[in-house]
């Protein structure tokens, strides 16, 4: 059987199969999950986002021309919601949630808890747009033509970005760079 | 930050560029000549590169159960009119009323462009017109009070006014 690339499927959706909107939403569900998670590490925005996403796409189906790769096409989306979500939060709840205690008795998992406490209060404390650049680039694997594409800027701006991320996090855990 | 040099903060802010492979290959090579003579900049990089092993820590917890049952349950929806959406308008009756919303919204703006003109006509005139109560007692504009012909057969400035005056050979209202 052949496989149906994104924009097939997309195509499909839009004359209302959902068989093939379905097939989209099993293969971007975890790389949707784990950005906006990443970005906004709280669960209920981040599922709220996500299922935001994939129907705003489904309305979006039958006027969907596959001039640009559905990849870019959905993370435009999903990054605008994940950064209009922050927009809307109040400073003080801008904290990492979900960080699980440490075992007692185990000094190394309360080390490795602590590191990945660490990180993702790093992570939390750079300005939206320095964070989602940071994320694409780390986790999704994207070059910077492809953030570029999805953030709506340019290379130059998205290096800019990653740049200054960089160095934030390097402040913020000096730490966890020493040998 | 204070850099060594000139160069250090050029090649700073190219470091993460650098990582990604990111750079025409005339900076990567500045990048890396630097780096090679420069404790700073080297340890910097040496870092930033540390950074992304560390950043495969944050972990994320795995994807909802019922996230895509959820969508999918949304989408049939919508598939079935329930929540009316932008894919549940036809394509005939955008057709059908296309011309008439564009009629519409040039017939609004004629309207509204009429009743700025008024309104703006209409506060214009009321700047220059006769002295109000509210207005300074001691400044009542002289001719304009005695200009006023209100026992006269015919107000001043009107068309029998005008037309009087040209009868009587310049003396209006008479």
């Amino acid at each position: 059987m052949r496989i149906l690339s994104d924009e097939d499927l997309m195509l499909a959706a839009g004359r209302g199969e959902l068989e093939a909107f379905e097939e989209i939403v099993s293969r971007y569900q975890r790389s949707a999950w784990n950005t906006a998670y990443r970005f906004l590490y709280n669960h209920e925005d981040a599922e709220d986002v996500v299922q935001d996403a994939f129907i705003r796409i489904f309305d979006a189906a039958p006027r969907y021309r596959p001039d640009a790769s559905f990849k870019t096409f959905f993370y435009t989306i999903l990054i605008r919601l994940c950064l209009n979500r922050i927009d809307r939060r109040k400073p003080d709840a801008d904290l990492p949630e979900d960080i699980p205690g440490p075992e007692p008795g185990a000094a190394e998992r309360l080390m490795e808890s602590e590191k990945r406490r660490a990180v993702r209060s790093s992570l939390a404390a750079l300005p939206p747009a320095q964070r989602m650049a940071v994320v694409l680039r780390y986790y999704e694997g994207m070059g910077y033509k492809e953030i570029a594409n999805a953030m709506q800027i340019s290379e130059k701006a998205v290096e800019r970005l990653l740049s200054r991320g960089r160095a934030g996090m390097r402040a913020s855990l000096p730490e966890w760079l020493k040998k | 930050m204070m850099f060594k040099s000139r160069r250090c903060g050029y090649v700073r802010c190219r470091l993460s560029a650098c990582i990604d492979g990111e750079l025409s290959g005339k900076d990567m090579k500045i990048v890396l000549s630097h780096v090679e003579s420069c404790s700073g900049c080297r340890r910097a990089l040496d870092e930033l590169k540390m950074l992304d092993p560390l950043l495969r820590e944050y972990d994320v917890p795995s994807v909802p159960e019922n996230l895509i049952k959820n969508i999918m349950t949304e989408a049939g929806r919508r598939t079935a009119g329930e929540f009316p959406g932008v894919r549940d308008v036809p394509a005939a009756w955008t057709a059908r009323i296309g011309p008439a919303f564009s009629r519409a919204a040039v017939a609004a703006v004629l309207m509204i462009g009429l009743a700025a003109g008024s309104f703006f006509g209409w506060s214009a005139g009321r700047g220059k017109s006769a002295p109000s109560a509210s207005d300074d007692p001691g400044s009542v504009n002289v001719e304009v009070v005695y200009s006023l012909d209100v026992f006269g057969a015919a107000p001043y400035g009107s068309i029998e006014s005008a037309f009087a005056m040209a009868k009587n050979g310049g003396e209006e209202g008479k």
